[in-house]
């Protein structure tokens, strides 16, 4: 607990979070797609987490519970997702093609 | 090395460690709050798409420098992080560095209000109301995401208001754990907006 984080190692992680920004807002110009912004989320998450959250270094209680909160998290999503994922005929999580043709007319039907 | 602590705990480790306990379970019921409203988002997004034709509903923001998204509150995220080590340091006064937050909350408030602004305004402006008609922004799917968009950033706003009166506290009357606290709250919410540049801005 009382070890601490050198301010070199903590610099370094923010400048690899602006790096990080960078290549969000890069892949975002280029239009390589939602996975891969999320997926420099998910690292950029992790980079806070595990340094300037020192979940690195932290009393294994706090890191349980770091772990559980994305646990259940988890558990939201999975549940939620199986559940609209499952159903059958207009699940309205397609791949944007379909029901993006058909949503923004019957929309329109349905505004009115 | 016996740094005071209060009359509970048996030392100040031992109270270091119920502090950053405690807001690590504060933290955890906060991602089940900001989970659920990403859920929303998750299971409603592919649908905006839709809207997505020649400018998508996140694109409307993007497309206006008005609505231009702030990059990041990461600029403030170092300086915490700093104010954090120097707190559990041998001169407590050392961690009022966290006081410079770097132009982060201000400038993303700036930038948000001025979001909201131009939708709140929309229907008042023939010009851009003639825009929003034709890009089809009037629909059911574009009301849910303008709905969710101001909730998501809505509710995030309030934590970045929130933690930066608490970093002011901490700044104006910097106790060790106060200043950890505070820098796990501040961390938090820039976990939080992490996941919303690219779920509200860049879908």
């Amino acid at each position: 607990m009382t070890s601490r984080p050198s301010p070199a190692r903590l610099l370094l992680t923010w400048l690899l979070l602006l790096a990080l920004l960078a290549a969000t807002l890069g892949a975002y110009a280029l239009e390589l797609g939602l996975a891969l912004s999320l997926a420099i989320a998910t690292l950029k998450a992790a980079a806070i987490l595990r340094e300037f959250m020192e979940l690195r270094r932290a009393h294994p209680t706090l890191r349980l519970v770091a772990a559980g909160s994305l646990l259940f998290l988890a558990v939201l999503f999975c549940l939620t997702l199986a559940d609209v994922l499952g159903r059958p005929g207009g699940t309205g999580l397609s791949q944007g093609g379909s029901a993006g043709a058909v949503g923004a007319p019957k929309s329109k039907a349905e505004g009115g | 090395m016996s740094q005071p602590h209060a009359a509970h705990f048996a030392s100040a480790e031992e109270q270091a460690h119920a502090v950053a306990l405690g807001t690590w379970l504060f933290l955890a019921g906060e991602v089940l709050v900001f989970g659920a409203l990403f859920l929303a988002v998750t299971v409603a997004q592919p649908a905006w798409t839709t809207l997505r034709g020649p400018v998508s509903a996140s694109g409307h923001f993007t497309a206006d420098p008005a609505g231009a998204p702030p990059p990041c509150c990461s600029p403030a995220a170092w300086p915490v992080a700093l104010a954090a080590r120097a707190a559990r340091g041998p001169r407590p006064g050392a961690a009022r560095p966290c006081g410079c937050r770097g132009r982060g909350p201000s400038g993303w408030f700036s930038s948000r209000s001025r979001g909201w602004n131009m939708r709140a305004r929309r229907p008042g402006r023939p010009v851009a109301r003639a825009r929003v008609r034709r890009r089809g922004l009037r629909s059911p799917r574009a009301a849910q995401f303008f709905w969710l968009y101001l909730v998501l950033t809505g509710v995030h706003a309030v934590h970045v208001l929130v933690g930066v009166a608490l970093l002011s506290l901490a700044a104006w009357a910097p106790a060790p754990q106060r200043v950890e606290g505070v820098g796990l709250f501040w961390h938090f919410v820039d976990l939080v907006w992490i996941y919303l540049l690219p779920a509200l801005y860049l879908a």
